[in-house]
């Protein structure tokens, strides 16, 4: 049970769409399609359930090329943005469409049915009718009607886009407990990091039609390929550095000369943005008035707070230092207008492409 | 309702997109801040200011009142009155009455059936795809319906009647000398012709309920397990319904009070009930038999009506809007293309071939004239248009056609005077909304759910005595289409004087304009452009209008559409070109309006 996306390409109006996008998915695994709207997500999501046809490119499923086969026979089940609920049917009818599509007869239809209605927490809706329900309301129907015919595959296409935040938070909850148990592979499509991060086992950075970056969110956490992956994450904090020429292997940025072998990446060009995240292990923030000595190991920043937030336990940190404002999250707590300063470990400087 | 295409324009405003700012006006008077009747304590000085109001509107009203009283009311009542008394007297032949609605009503379904059959794969057509000179196609098959009754009919015997292009081009080709399509004086070429001209009601009603339906819809349905046949039953019918039963039965009332092509194309052999009283009025002179049968279509159409009117109520299911040109794709695999090309070239037999043929027919020469036993000279001419202006027959019944035409003219500018006056009165009325006001606007209604031909029989009833006799007052036609082109003048007028804010007027004032130089530099100058195209909608209106114009119009005094009837029956291939010159004319005369009408966008006040 494996989707198998092969050079997928498609361009609208003359301009490249997808620009040669692969990737597979496997049984029981979550992956996540992310980037911005208009990046060609959905209508990857539309070639592979059949809806469009790609300009190249295969989609293939157990190894088997979907070319040939129409949209109705592909088993593929897509939950679409905005839902697209049937508004002339019932609850029950619009999960119970693609049983009927298959013929079922209609003890199973009404049993799967009421199922697929617990299963989404809405036992008992049965005879209302959709353009009665709430947005949350809707997403569970649709995801109850997606789910329903038992596919092969799961796609959902921003599937919590429409809903508040608090509502997207249960939902999101939900969802994931129920894709879980589904144990077949589910394509998730967003635009928005959070819930990427909280659904994904894998996350596919596409960025302008190309695959950015794959990996687990953790991966793409802490170890960003790209500029672009880095800002679109909103990461933290970007620099820009020179590297020195000559022998000297090192660079220099706004906060001091550095060697050259930073954390990880490397480029071969010779401006460079380097990522500081907000938060790594052995990185130290002070009162500026008690100095200590830089080990060497560590960048040192100083700076001026200018805001200080208190979330969920931690103190973020806004910083006007004579170069960029930059970001950082403490442990302890500094007041506005304190001068402080930063000793980021060198090791977890990371060099962005 | 009857013959008038026009008419329909308006009673249809729901689906004309034009129409879709009058309800925003109907808001604006209401919450005009002169409204009257609001619950509060009136003082003295309101409530005589109030009665000063009220007053000043029924004056205002009283002439286009007394208009509708006199020019409506009136010779309907004796239609009613003369079918009464007949009825009673037990001589009446039911069989007369009965055969006509039979078959009135079975055209009138296989018409409509045809036409659903072409309009919806036309709707989806439209909707669904891209293709070069898309808006030019859509243009011409919405053309029939605005154009007048006889240039469609004339447009049907011009590409398959026994002088049309079809059967001469069969007989030049094979060298004998029988049609091979017989089908003018058959029920098919009255179907045809109703499939020509109706089809732009399903396009458009069904149509833009099919653009405003998310696409994504069949598409889920596919997803979960639907073959195409099973999305568009289950989901993309079902869906349409509401808009597709609308249309139906507008399509269905159009052709049950069709009366031009029943007439010109079915021929004496068949029978509606609007021919019938034609028939039975003009030829048999039996008024009381016309009476009895226009008091039936009257009913069936109030029924009609009435079915409509609760289909449009009906509650609609609420259709997300999909996405801006979503779903509007180019074909792309060969079934898509070869669908589309036989869908567009279906269309363009349908609906191009007819209205260009009758064009080029005006100017071809295509068999020997009567007498003329020499070799044929086949080929381009105007002699056509010049016969226009030859009285060959010395007949003082047989006006050269150049007089139909000024005729034509002259009744159209009378309408647009006569209508003008009438509209502009009943639009100042229009601003103070009250009690009074609303009864009058939907009166002014009426004559547009009458048949034109009940109205034309009613003043044969009632007009007949010197000094209003329908004989010799000449003024009968432009009154009657001025009937019918009110309701239009008013909905053109009235939402432009609406839109005007009081302050201008209260600001000129205070600059020492007097009331007629606020008309003159305030109002006239806004409402200007919507007057000239409610000039230019009266004047099409009577320039096509022929339900009523066959009965009102003195036989030596004949209109454009009356004179093409006449031409069309009469033998010959001369006058068969001049009936095909004179379509022409009417037809270019009509769409130069229609399309200047559409450049205007009616000045509205924001």
């Amino acid at each position: 049970m494996t989707l198998e996306v092969k050079q997928i390409e498609k361009s609208y109006d003359n301009a490249p769409l997808l620009r040669g996008v692969s990737f597979t998915v496997d049984s029981g695994e979550t992956v996540c399609l992310l980037g911005r709207s208009g990046s060609g997500k959905s209508t990857l999501l539309r070639i592979i359930a059949g809806l469009e046809n790609a300009e190249g490119g295969q989609v293939l499923w157990d190894g088997r090329d979907m070319s040939d086969v129409p949209v109705h026979q592909r088993g593929f089940g897509l939950m679409f943005q905005d839902y697209a609920l049937f508004p002339h049917r019932s609850v029950e009818q619009n999960v119970a469409f693609g049983l009927r599509m298959q013929n079922l007869d209609d003890r199973e239809i009404k049993k799967r049915t009421g199922e697929m209605l617990d299963l989404v927490h809405l036992t008992g809706f049965a005879n209302r009718k959709v353009t009665d329900l709430s947005g949350g309301e809707q997403q569970r129907i649709a995801l109850a009607r997606a789910l329903a015919p038992h596919p092969k595959l799961l796609m959902l296409d921003e599937p919590l886009g429409a809903l508040d935040r608090t509502l997207k938070q249960t939902l999101l909850d939900d969802l994931r407990q129920i894709v879980r148990t589904a144990c077949i592979p589910v394509v998730y499509v967003t635009h928005d990091q959070e819930e990427a991060f909280s659904i994904a086992d894998r996350l596919i950075m596409l960025n302008s039609g190309k695959i950015e970056q794959v990996g687990s969110p953790e991966q793409v956490y802490r170890h960003p390929v790209s500029l672009w992956v880095a800002e679109f994450l909103g990461l933290g904090n970007i620099i820009l550095a020179e590297k020195n020429g000559g022998k000297s292997d090192t660079i220099s940025t706004q906060f001091g000369e550095i060697p050259f072998a930073v954390g990880s990446g490397v480029s071969t060009e010779r401006e460079l943005h380097l990522l500081l995240l907000p938060e790594v292990p052995g990185m130290r923030i002070s009162l500026e008035k008690n100095p200590e000595e830089n080990e060497g190991s560590y960048m040192l920043i100083t700076g001026q707070v200018t805001e200080t937030i208190f979330l969920e336990g931690k103190y973020r940190l806004s910083i006007k230092t004579n170069g960029p404002s930059l970001r950082f999250v403490s442990q302890t707590q500094f007041n506005t207008g304190e001068n402080i300063r930063i000793e980021y470990p060198i090791g977890e400087i990371q060099c962005l492409n | 309702m009857g013959e008038d295409r026009y008419q329909v324009r308006l009673k249809n405003a729901a689906f004309s997109e034009r129409a879709g700012d009058e309800p925003a006006l109907q808001n604006e008077i209401r919450t005009n801040p002169v409204t009257v009747g609001s619950s509060r304590k009136q003082t003295h000085m309101e409530s005589r200011l109030l009665h000063r109001e009220n007053l000043q509107t029924a004056l205002l009203w009283a002439a286009p009142a007394a208009f509708l009283l006199f020019f409506y009311f009136y010779p309907l009542a004796a239609v009613f009155l003369e079918s009464w008394e007949a009825a009673v007297d037990s001589s009446i032949n039911w069989q007369r009455v009965f055969q006509p609605l039979g078959f009135t009503l079975w055209q009138a379904i296989l018409s409509t059936i045809l036409t659903l059959l072409v309009g919806l794969p036309a709707a989806y057509l439209f909707t669904h795809y891209e293709f070069p000179l898309k808006s030019v196609l859509k243009g011409m098959t919405t053309l029939p319906f605005i154009l007048p009754t006889v240039v469609a009919a004339a447009a049907i015997n011009s590409l398959y009647g026994p002088r049309g292009w079809f059967n001469l081009g069969w007989m030049a080709l094979t060298g004998t000398d029988t049609p091979v399509i017989n089908i003018v004086n058959s029920l098919a070429a009255i179907l045809l012709a109703h499939v020509f001209y109706n089809t732009a009601v399903i396009i458009r009603v069904t149509g833009s309920a099919w653009e405003k339906m998310d696409s994504r819809l069949p598409e889920a349905a596919r997803v979960l397990g639907a073959s195409p046949f099973k999305a568009l039953t289950e989901i993309t019918l079902p869906l349409l319904l509401p808009s597709i039963l609308a249309s139906s039965v507008l399509v269905f009332m159009f052709d049950f009070t069709s009366f031009g092509v029943i007439l010109m194309l079915g021929g004496p052999g068949f029978s509606t009930l609007e021919t019938e009283v034609y028939y039975q009025a003009l030829q048999r002179l039996n008024l009381p038999m016309a009476s009895i049968i226009s008091i039936i279509q009257l009913v069936c159409t109030i029924m009609i009506g009435a079915a409509y009117s609760r289909i449009n109520k009906a509650v609609q299911i609420p259709l997300v809007p999909r996405m801006q040109a979503a779903g509007h794709m180019k074909a792309a695999n060969f079934r898509q293309k070869l669908l589309l090309i036989l869908l567009v070239i279906g269309l363009v037999i349908l609906f191009v071939l007819p209205l260009t043929s009758l064009a080029a027919r005006s100017v071809t020469r295509l068999e020997a004239e009567r007498g003329q036993r020499t070799a044929i000279n086949t080929g381009l001419t105007l002699d056509y248009y010049r016969e226009l202006f030859i009285n060959r027959r010395q007949s003082i019944f047989y006006v050269p056609p150049v007089k139909a035409a000024l005729n034509s003219v002259v009744y159209a500018a009378e309408t647009v005077v006569i209508s003008g006056i009438l509209g502009a009165l009943a639009s100042l009325a229009l601003r103070r909304r009250n009690k009074l006001t609303r009864f009058m606007d939907t009166l002014l209604m009426l004559p547009l759910g009458t048949s034109a031909v009940t109205l034309g029989l009613g003043y044969l009833l009632v007009f007949n005595r010197p000094p209003l006799d329908v004989r010799s007052f000449t003024l009968f036609i432009p009154i009657a289409h001025s009937l019918v082109a009110l309701p239009f003048v008013i909905r053109t007028i009235a939402p432009a004087l609406a839109s005007i804010p009081d302050s201008l007027r209260q600001a000129a004032a205070t600059l020492g304009a007097n009331p007629m130089r606020i008309w003159l530099e305030v109002d006239w100058p806004i409402m200007a452009r919507s007057a000239l195209v409610a000039a230019i909608f009266s004047f099409t209106i009577s320039l096509g209008e022929f339900g009523a114009t066959t009965f009102l119009a003195r036989p030596e005094m004949p209109t454009l559409p009356v004179a093409i009837f006449r031409f069309l029956s009469q033998p010959g291939a001369l006058n068969y070109g001049q009936a095909m010159a004179m379509a022409t004319f009417l037809m270019v005369v009509c769409l130069t309006g229609i399309l200047s009408m559409e450049r205007m966008k009616v000045f509205s006040f924001e």
